[in-house]
């Protein structure tokens, strides 16, 4: 039965990296059997779940047909403004509170300039990238603000059920992605501008300002990243982030999301997540240098461009093949309508 | 039809070498055929006109003969020797076989003397070298323009003529050229013509694609007329008068009735001033913008749909100037694209995402899509428009052409309710069934008392959809309004006034 290969086929398409993932969980549980422990799951969870924050609206963004690469110096930059706010004010609330502002002005910036000044967002987002790293650094003088105060730091230590609140945040990130793009017509607004900007805008969807919203909330998501990542160091540094955008665009890439927009799924960028998890923490566990770990995750990231335009085939193959129609009859729908004088 | 016969044998000029011969060419594009069985060759010296209504097969043959599409079936000589089909169109420009677009295919950012040495051996040569090559090319066109000049500084024309120049520069023995006076001046299509016939005197072979019958007669020595991926006929060009050729043209297949009972209400409708004329569309018809490929009744569409500076425009009493399709969509006022696939599909997106896009707000409630109102909404399309096949969660790019089609015209049919209805070319490239399905639609939204206006560079496709036309070409749009022998009436009137 044809079908069945074409279905298989189309499945393989969309959860590629679920497969991965499982693959990898064997692999790492063969070389060290503690690996596949309550405990280690609990780890990788709290692990990738300041990363997960982030991804979740950059895929949506992604989508959109946009890129944000600054969400790495974003998130120091609220990190060690929030810092320098809660020591100043002695106010956990209020540094929060400045943190994310931080990450909604720079989103905005970001936004403004690629949509209302039609910029490239590769290229203004590794500007802001740099910008606000450096601002992060000369705010701090380069040195990391500690003391934080203990309502601040304590959020890491809160558990609920067993489970560390990050990983509640995290989730509350994966539901928030996961209902945009299926239930919202903000999702549908951003698949169609990512897929095809021009007709969007011929259908008279506000193009530039449904990509303004997401940049903006892709700043506040690193500015949570960011703060997430201080309260659990008990300090903020101007460097916190560093790296973030890099691994938060592979989580996306390898999610199947289309570097080109108008493509993706959530249940992907969370199987890509925990891939990059996993893989970060089996390195670990198995013993791998530090620097080799650096080295894997670049190719993890090359693997998931290479795989970006292999789904887009395969899946679009899949439809067109035979999930999708009978072949088109011009013959019978002509002859339907039965006014042929 | 009359005595033409559907022969694709040789046409009583053609000398017995063939510069190029394609022979018992097939191609088809997932169960449509494109061309059927198709021959066609060029001798040294002639002129061959390709004729034939949008999805008839010309493109296809030219894209085949150029090596830019490869057949299912056929063979192909060049020069008398076999050259096999491999789909590229490097190998066919080795050989001879160039083509212009309707489009240059130019790069813009560089100059003049850059683009026609582009690719080339002169390529490495000199910059002083590259300028004389590229001014001797011009030369022989008799054009004089600077080669300093950057490409994206041209007109139009201009452009045209230094696409020419680097095609002519080189040994050449068939040119096909598609569309080559769309946008080109009385004069400057006179110009083009003539280096036409000396091309031929000199023994190459020109193969000219073109709407416009006049030109056609004065410049083709042969002309070969395709119909639904056949030969319709293949003939001396001497042996037409420009009437039979419209008849020749328009097969009695196509004019299948749609019941019209067109009662046009008095008062409301659309007017709009166009120099110094005032048209009126009423409620209750659907009036045909009459016009050449990439004639001005395209650009009167995008105005309407605030794509292009809006005209003076009053709807129903009010002006109507919309700046964006956001204000003009707010106004009920739509808009199907010609260009089905880069202005109206979402491909990747479902069937479904792409009927109910404009109106999401209808089908939201408490911030939450409701899939299954717009699935109700898809459903009522699908009967409407006759849609067979096709499943709604399906990605719209993996439709055939024809249900695409009703998708982008559904859109708009079925969220709020349409005042006016703007179309450019809405069955191009559509099969039969599916064109007359779009027919009964909007005669149906006419009768509705929704304003349908049709612009079109085809007479049959005009003639299909609509109750009048005007004509438009230069400063003086003129009233066509249906009668017998329709379609060569308005290719009639819009030859004559550009001739004029």
């Amino acid at each position: 039965m044809p079908h069945l290969g074409k279905r298989l086929q189309f499945f393989l398409a969309r959860n590629g990296t679920l497969l991965g993932l499982v693959l990898l969980v064997l692999i790492f549980t063969a070389l060290n059997p503690s690996f596949l422990t309550w405990r280690n799951a609990k780890n990788i969870g709290q692990a990738v779940s300041e990363l997960g924050v982030v991804a979740v609206p950059l895929a949506l963004l992604v989508i959109g047909g946009a890129v944000d690469l600054s969400v790495g110096s974003v998130a120091s930059m609220a990190g060690v403004i929030g810092g320098q706010v809660m020591l100043s004010t002695g106010s956990a609330i209020l540094g929060i509170l400045a943190g994310l502002g931080v990450g909604a002005v720079a989103g905005a910036i970001n936004g403004a300039l690629v949509c209302f000044a039609n910029l490239n967002s590769i290229v203004v987002t590794l500007g802001s990238l740099s910008a606000w790293g450096g601002l992060a650094l000369y705010v701090t003088d380069g040195q990391t603000v500690a003391g934080l105060p203990d309502d601040f730091t304590g959020l890491a230590e809160i558990t609920i059920l067993g489970i560390p609140l990050e990983i509640f945040i995290l989730a509350a990130a994966i539901v928030y992605g996961f209902v945009i793009l299926t239930r919202m017509p903000y999702g549908r607004r951003l698949y169609a501008v990512g897929g095809n900007s021009r007709a969007s805008f011929l259908m008279g969807v506000p193009v530039q300002r449904v990509r303004f919203l997401m940049f903006v909330q892709v700043g506040i998501a690193a500015a949570i990243g960011g703060l997430m990542l201080s309260a659990k160091l008990s300090a903020a540094t101007p460097i916190t982030g560093q790296g973030l955008e890099l691994n938060a665009l592979t989580v996306v890439l390898l999610g199947g999301v289309a570097f080109a927009g108008g493509m993706g799924r959530i249940s992907g960028v969370v199987a890509g997540l925990f891939f990059v998890g996993v893989l970060r923490d089996g390195l670990v566990v198995t013993d791998t240098s530090q620097f080799l770990q650096q080295v894997f995750l670049g190719l993890t990231l090359i693997a998931a461009v290479a795989i970006d335009d292999t789904i887009r085939q395969l899946a679009h193959r899949a439809w067109t093949s035979s999930i999708a129609e009978p072949e088109p009859d011009a013959v019978t729908a002509q002859s339907a309508l039965g006014n042929s004088d | 039809m009359n005595e033409l016969t559907a022969a694709g044998g040789e046409g009583a000029g053609a000398a017995p070498a063939s510069l190029i011969a394609l022979e018992g060419i097939h191609v088809s594009f997932g169960g449509t055929h494109a061309l059927i069985d198709s021959a066609f060759r060029v001798a040294p010296g002639e002129i061959v006109g390709l004729l034939g209504h949008n999805g008839a097969g010309k493109s296809t043959l030219v894209k085949v003969a150029t090596g830019a599409l490869r057949p299912d079936r056929g063979t192909m000589t060049v020069d008398g020797a076999s050259v096999p089909m491999r789909g590229e169109p490097r190998q066919m420009e080795r050989l001879g076989i160039k083509v212009i677009h309707q489009d240059p295919a130019l790069t813009p950012n560089l100059t003049i003397y850059d683009n026609i040495t582009l690719g080339r051996p002169e390529e490495h040569a000199s910059r002083d070298a590259r300028r004389r090559f590229a001014r001797e090319a011009l030369a022989l066109l008799g054009a004089k323009l600077n080669v300093d000049r950057p490409v994206f500084t041209l007109s139009f024309g201009q452009r045209q003529i230094v696409d020419l120049a680097r095609a002519l520069s080189t040994n050449l023995r068939v040119l096909f050229l598609d569309e080559p006076t769309g946008a080109l001046g009385k004069r400057e299509t006179e110009n083009l013509h003539a280096l036409l016939r000396k091309l031929a005197a000199e023994g190459r072979g020109i193969v000219y694609v073109s709407h416009r019958l006049r030109d056609i007669l004065e410049v083709c020595t042969r002309l070969v007329a395709l119909h639904g991926g056949r030969v319709m006929f293949n003939r001396p060009a001497n042996a037409f008068t420009l009437g039979e050729l419209s008849e020749a043209l328009s097969p009695g297949v196509m004019r299948r009735g749609v019941q019209r009972t067109a009662s046009v209400a008095e008062t409301g409708g659309l007017e709009v001033e166009l120099h110094g004329q005032t048209h009126r569309f009423g409620r209750g018809e659907v009036v045909g913008l009459f016009g050449m490929a990439a004639g001005p009744q395209f650009r009167l569409m995008d105005q309407l749909f605030g794509i292009a500076e809006p005209v003076s425009a009053r709807l129903d009493g009010a002006p109507f100037t919309p700046r964006r399709p956001r204000e003009a969509i707010r106004q009920g006022a739509y808009y199907v694209s010609a260009d089905r696939e880069r202005d109206g599909l979402l491909p990747e997106m479902s069937a479904l995402d792409n009927l109910v896009l404009p109106w999401l707000k209808l089908h939201t409630r408490f911030l939450l899509l409701s899939h299954g109102r717009a699935a109700q909404v898809f459903q009522r399309a699908q009967q409407a428009l006759n849609v067979r096949g096709g499943h709604m969660d399906a990605s719209a790019g993996a439709l055939s052409g024809g249900n695409r089609q009703k998708l982008v015209v559904g859109r708009w049919l079925f969220g709020r309710r349409p005042r006016m209805l703007l179309l450019s070319q809405p069955t191009q490239g559509v099969d039969v069934g599916a064109r007359t399905d779009i027919a009964v639609a909007l005669r149906r939204l006419a009768e509705q008392q929704v304003i349908v206006l049709v612009a079109s560079s085809e007479a049959d496709e005009i003639a299909l959809l609509c109750d009048r036309a005007v004509i438009c070409e230069g400063q003086n749009w003129i009233a066509s309004p249906r009668s017998e022998r329709w379609e060569e009436r308005l290719l009639e009137g819009l030859v004559t006034r550009n001739a004029a």
